[in-house]
């Protein structure tokens, strides 16, 4: 009978329960819980609101929207123009996982003041002497850094120019001293080698198809995005730019005005582009030698610009390919470069030159500080490493761990894009020459401390980069109200017109253009090549690990008989193993490179591989790719 | 999420996507993640379990190559993913057009997914995270949707409800007018965002150039690609077998 | 209480360790498939190689193949208590039990297959009558009830349970309704069968899969059903002659075997029929008018056209033939030979509506994608087989699944 009983009251109390208010509670708290997990973000509350603001991550300063909520931007928009991928979210910078908060020494937390104590304790010290490296030229800062440095007595570095260096070789050609830049608008024809002209190198805004009022003829080995979109892709075989470059010079002494010929060097310049005739170049660059000579005959037709500037990250294409392509555009009539004018420095600012790293003696240097403020340009470690002396002491001023976490002893945080206003260096792909804010949005976490305030403290200087900053817009006489809202101050356009003296650099000669021209390609040509912003925030992640729109950093891809060649298979690690180090990839098969070609796309880890050669373009020698 | 405003008469929100303006920078799926707070990459993510609302596509046409941006078509006849949910956390609103995805209610079956055509749904096969304190910079009118969900470009809904709701507070009825997030932040103007109950942006569809893909399907789609080149066009509806990339 | 007074009176089972030895590498099994699907249910559907391309994967294939060989258990109960197949009674027992567990795994892999099972229910709250689904879903939870009622009395014959009296009342309470539970029975599965069917043959998006059909239901929601009755006795015969072989006596008499090859045979042959039917339709009328030549979806090395031919001619025509003809099914090997090939073609058949309409790629543009289960997926379908097992072992071992099998030992020991 207990049995019966239990199983009764068992029965009833289950049935009751259904007229109890606990199954409906629970499914509706089940509901609720379903949809509500703790440890999902919660979205933040506050009113929206635009805030017209710029980008000061490049130099093309796009003016941009901040929208904000509660004060905190949520998202950068494009304003009057266009924004790169990186623009939406170059506000994520400052939370990205890579940032730097806390100053390291050797990996420990340390403070900024033991930095700063032991970079003084090396200046009072008898030898060597202090320079400063500076990632990103052109900016507020860098003129005050080279202020300090003309009171500590050291020396302002700048690494290679990639973005920019054809107008800098050009530059070098021409009679008068004026700063060049890109005029894309000018011309009806570009003829670029191997340089990311419409991904990166511009301005969004300004090569946007709609924008675009030229032809692009991409020269570069791989199908890189500017290739796969350009008007024409010529394929040549790698590292044969110099070679067409010599070429077209060929074609083009034959139809040559007269006023060319007068300029100085100009028999050696002759000598090289005679001795490369289209057939000759047609050897090496697999360019049909008909091609070439209607492809001068194009160019020179109508306003043509010739770029060879090279990649952010696959780094400079070497002095001789520079010096070729600058004498390409004093011989088409320095069509689409123009002066671009100065922007003032307080009086009282005066500083040291630059000086390009590759010139500073080895082993000259005691102290390094490193001032890296955005994500940007990479540079060679070995370039840098000769100049040290054995017991330098490396400071690096930036806005992330792992770039110098190996080299440097300390790592300084510093504010990033939207925690301090920032000017942005002068862009190379207009003549404007523009004076740009980016505003203070978001408060700096504690610890941070401007590249600029600490080389002013180590050279006794207590006034504030932000304080030099207001002297700085001040003597420009820009409105800082304007300027903090988004304005931009834009000097006065130079009206010189500029005359070429020489057609070729003092130094370089034809048999080192030869030389550079004739230079066999590695049994396995490794083309290095990146997207500089993409560290800027992770959702860029959307581009190349969500999609294949962009090559995802430390991937690579070979021809599918290059793979079979080297044994390796797609989809299977694999290092690439180089004399200077060894750097795991993702291989994936392109049927559109050539064989013997690997396309490494790879950030700034390229830089711990690669080797700067005699024209001071940055190379692989030696690569193997190996299964890992 | 989305609700019929019988105040006011319907909208029937369409796109017109530009194929030979289109360069595939990738801006629009940027924006379109920062819009609608679409979660970083997982580790583990590939372009197979990516949460991209917009894919962009990779072929190679007439000598270059072609982008194919491809949101949610918003399908307006016999909506495949909304008749096969079990829970309707699928709703084809008549007041916009606008095919929304429930994602309180989403059971995570995944049926809509077999369901469409274009494969514009994505699921969350992982919790969504974002780098600490990077929280803070979500967009407010968006909710975040949880693991296990499926997920879809509705659009950018929530611009459409900041639109009706500043429009109300003027006193405004009827259709707004909005920009989803892609169509703002493309550089090139390639994707153009309207009313087909507007002549004048119906008439830009009904040009020969336009064309809209698996359009025999009949499922009604309200994006609409246009280009000027008849390679390009055979590369996009299968007419000539191209090499695929994406 | 020592467990042989569980067992039926008159039935010789094994002694408990060798039963133990058997049923331990099944829980171990069944343990590496709970891990897996604790992983999936706690950390994410990452766990599986499901992407968003497969957003359907082993599991649905696999419960698809489960619930229509599962068949056996409403088919036979339709021809025993509603046609009077009196013979039947020999394995109705049995496949009510593989119904049961078939069913009930399925349940279970369903849900850790969805995203967010605790919102299962919704189903029932906020209904979309237009999805097949919530078609799916509303039957088979109905079934599963009705399974599990005819699963009691069998459980209430158990030797000890029947000494409770108000049980055995309840059992024969229960018996008198069998013929209305498998009446309910018989109609829910038809439902769910059709409905899976239906579940891609609605994918107007998926001119692969897509049908058309009569009234609501598209030719896929028939030939389900026709295909699992069809299959349904052929698994039953199949597993009776498994358990035979693994316990090494006879449970029915031949004329079963006979029986429900017969039933099987007929029933296949008159799906073949109707699939190839509806095949020809497909090529030459559904698929063309929206836009799919039938051959594009034969391009792709893997699903060449073989697949057709191995779905309904090798494991369709041939073994329908076989089991057509009383001379050659009345041999046993081939009767079973006929019954794998029967069971693999609706295997086949719920393969290629699953796995291959999510391969196929539907914008032209778009490649064919490849997908292999990770371990996590093929471990939690081998917890419910594992699952199944133990069920139908125990079952077997402490109730009576075959009635027969008292009757043919005793018949045994006189001659």
């Amino acid at each position: 009978m207990i049995r019966r009983d239990l199983l009764k009251f068992g029965g009833g109390a289950a049935a009751g329960l259904a007229f109890t208010p606990i199954p409906w509670r629970l499914l509706g708290d089940t509901a609720m819980w379903s949809q509500n997990w703790s440890w999902m973000p919660r979205v933040p509350r506050g009113e929206v609101a635009d805030k017209d603001a710029r980008c000061t991550l490049c130099p093309a300063a796009c003016a941009v929207k901040a929208r904000c909520a509660g004060g905190v931007p949520i998202g950068l928009w494009p304003r009057e123009s266009a924004l790169c991928p990186a623009g939406f979210v170059a506000h994520h910078i400052a939370w990205h996982p890579i940032r730097l908060r806390t100053c390291l020494h050797r990996g420990q937390p340390a403070k900024n003041e033991d930095a700063l104590r032991a970079a003084s304790a090396r200046l009072s010290g008898a030898s060597g002497s202090v320079a400063v490296l500076d990632l990103v030229p052109g900016r507020t800062a860098s003129l005050l850094h080279r202020h300090h440095l003309a009171k500590l007595g050291g020396t302002y570095l700048v690494p290679p120019v990639v973005e920019g260096a054809t107008a800098a070789a050009t530059q070098s050609l021409l009679a008068q001293p004026v700063a060049l830049a890109a005029v894309l608008s000018d011309v009806k024809t570009v003829l670029s080698f191997s340089t990311p002209l419409l991904d990166g190198w511009a301005a969004p805004g300004r090569v946007a198809r709609p924008n675009r009022q030229f032809r692009v003829i991409q020269a570069e080995a791989r199908r890189s995005r500017t290739a796969g979109i350009a008007d024409e892709w010529l394929a040549i075989r790698p590292g044969s730019e110099t070679t067409l470059a010599l070429a077209i010079a060929h074609c083009l002494l034959k139809q040559l005005s007269a006023p060319a010929a007068s300029l100085d060097r100009f028999a050696e310049w002759t000598r090289a582009a005679e001795a490369m005739s289209p057939a000759l170049a047609a050897q090496s660059t697999g360019i049909d030698p008909t091609r070439i000579e209607k492809l001068a005959a194009e160019l020179r037709r109508e306003p043509s610009l010739v770029l060879a500037d090279g990649d952010p990250v696959g780094g400079p294409l070497g002095n001789e390919l520079q010096s070729a392509a600058a004498a390409l555009n004093v011989m088409l009539g320095l069509h689409g470069l123009k002066a671009r004018p100065a922007i003032p420095v307080p009086k009282d600012w005066a500083g040291v030159d630059e000086t390009p790293i590759s010139n500073a003696a080895d082993g000259s240097i005691s102290l390094l500080i490193i001032d890296e403020p955005t994500p940007g340009q990479a540079l060679p470690w070995s370039l840098i490493a000769p100049k040290l002396a054995h017991d330098a002491l490396v400071v690096a001023l930036t806005w992330n761990q792992p770039h110098f976490a190996a080299q440097a002893d300390y790592l300084v945080p510093v504010p990033v894009f939207l925690e301090a206003q920032q000017d942005a260096p002068a862009p190379h792909d207009t003549p404007q020459a523009a004076f740009s804010l980016s505003p203070a949005l978001l408060p700096a976490p504690d610890g941070v401390m401007h590249a600029s305030d600490f080389v002013a403290r180590l050279a006794g200087d207590e006034v504030a980069f932000a304080d030099r900053l207001a002297e700085r817009i001040k003597a420009i006489g820009a409105d800082p109200k304007e300027l903090e809202a988004g304005g931009q101050w834009i000097a006065p356009a130079a009206a010189s017109t500029l005359a070429a003296r020489r057609i070729l650099p003092p130094g370089m000669t034809a048999d080192r253009l030869l030389a550079a021209a004739q230079r066999p390609a590695e049994p396995l040509h490794v083309v290095a090549h990146g997207w500089r912003a993409s560290a800027t925030s992770p959702l860029l992640g959307k581009l190349w690990q969500e999609s294949a729109l962009r090559d995802a950093p430390r991937s690579a891809s070979a021809h599918p008989a290059t793979m079979r060649n080297l044994k390796v298979v797609v989809g299977r690690p694999a290092v690439l193993d180089t004399p200077s180090g060894r750097l795991p990839v993702n291989l994936s098969a392109d049927e559109n490179l050539q064989e013997g070609v690997l396309a490494l796309s790879s950030g700034p880890a390229f830089t711990q591989i690669c080797q700067s050669d005699s024209s001071g373009a940055w190379r692989v020698p030696g690569a193997k790719v190996v299964p890992a | 999420m989305t609700r019929t405003d019988k105040a006011s008469p319907a909208a029937h929100y369409a796109m017109i996507i530009d194929l030979d303006r289109c360069e595939g920078c990738g801006d629009c799926v940027v924006a379109c993640a920062l819009e609608n707070n679409v979660p970083p990459p997982n580790p583990k993510a590939t372009p197979r379990t990516g949460l991209n609302w917009l894919r962009v596509f990779r072929l190679e046409a007439a000598g270059r190559d072609v982008f194919l941006p491809m949101p949610c078509m918003q399908c307006g006849e016999e909506t495949p993913c909304q008749s096969v949910c079990p829970q309707k956390a699928v709703e084809l609103d008549p007041a916009t057009g606008i095919v929304g995805q429930i994602p309180e209610r989403c059971l995570g079956c995944r049926y809509c997914m077999a369901a469409c055509p274009y494969q514009a749904r994505v699921f969350n096969w992982w919790d969504p995270q974002w780098p600490a304190g990077m929280e803070q910079t979500l967009n407010p009118n968006v909710s975040v949707r949880q693991r296990g969900t499926v997920e879809k470009c509705n659009f950018c809904h929530g611009r459409w409800h900041a639109a009706i709701e500043k429009a109300a507070a003027a006193g405004g009825r009827g259709p707004v007018a909005y920009t989803p997030a892609c169509s703002e932040a493309c550089p090139a103007q390639a994707i153009t965002f309207g009313d087909l109950n507007n002549s004048e942006f119906a008439a830009l569809t009904n040009k020969p150039e336009s064309f809209r893909l698996l359009d025999s399907l009949g499922t009604g789609p309200k994006v609409f690609y246009k280009t000027a080149s008849t390679a390009v066009r055979a590369a996009v509806t299968g007419a000539a077998k191209d090499t695929p990339h994406a | 209480m020592h467990s042989t007074h569980l067992i039926a009176r008159g039935a010789c089972r094994a002694p408990l360790p060798r039963f133990l030895m058997w049923i331990a590498p099944w829980v171990a099994l069944f343990a590496l498939g709970a891990y897996a699907m604790f992983l999936c249910l706690s950390q994410g559907l990452f766990h599986t190689n499901m992407d968003n391309r497969y957003a359907f994967g082993l599991w649905i294939f696999l419960d698809l193949t489960v619930i229509a060989l599962g068949a056996g258990a409403f088919f036979t109960g339709f021809l025993l208590y509603v046609l009077h197949k009196k013979e039947l009674k020999a394995v109705i027992n049995s496949a009510v039990v593989i119904g049961l567990t078939c069913y009930s795994g399925a349940m279970v892999v369903l849900a850790v297959d969805v995203g967010q099972p605790l919102r299962a229910w919704f189903t029932y709250y906020h209904p979309n009558v237009h999805s097949m689904l919530t078609e799916v879903t509303f039957c088979i939870t109905c079934y599963l009830v009705v399974l599990a009622i005819e699963y009691v009395p069998m459980l209430l014959k158990n030797r000890r349970l029947k000494l409770v009296p108000s049980f055995l009342v309840f059992e024969w309470e229960l018996h008198k309704l069998m013929v209305v539970f498998a009446l309910i029975g018989t109609l829910l599965s038809f439902f769910h069968q059709g409905s899976l069917g239906g579940l891609f043959g609605v994918l107007r998006g998926r001119p692969f899969a897509f049908r058309e059909g009569l009234a609501i239901w598209p030719s896929t929601f028939f030939l389900f059903v026709l295909s699992a009755m069809a299959v349904g006795p052929s698994f039953v015969a199949l597993t009776t002659w498994m358990v035979e072989k693994l316990a090494r006596r006879p449970l029915v008499k031949p004329e079963v075997y006979d029986t429900l090859g017969r039933i099987s045979g007929k029933l296949l042959l008159g799906y073949v029929f109707l699939k190839t039917v509806d095949t020809l339709l497909w090529i030459n009328q559904t698929a063309p008018d929206r836009g799919f030549a039938a051959h594009r979806f034969y391009q792709h090395s893997a699903f060449g056209t073989w697949i057709l031919f191995a779905e309904i001619a090798l494991f369709g025509l041939l073994p329908a033939f076989i089991l057509f003809q009383p001379k050659l099914r009345q041999r046993r090997g081939f009767l079973i030979l006929a019954a794998v090939m029967a069971c693999a073609g609706v295997t086949l058949n719920r393969f290629v509506l699953t796995i291959q309409t999510m391969a196929l790629p539907t914008l032209p543009f778009d490649r064919f994608l490849s997908y292999w289960p990770s371990w996590q997926e093929f471990a939690a379908f081998g917890a419910i087989a594992a699952y199944a097992v133990l069920v139908y072992s125990f079952s077997y071992r402490y109730l009576t699944l075959f009635p027969q099998e008292r009757e043919i030992a005793l018949a045994e020991e006189r001659s």
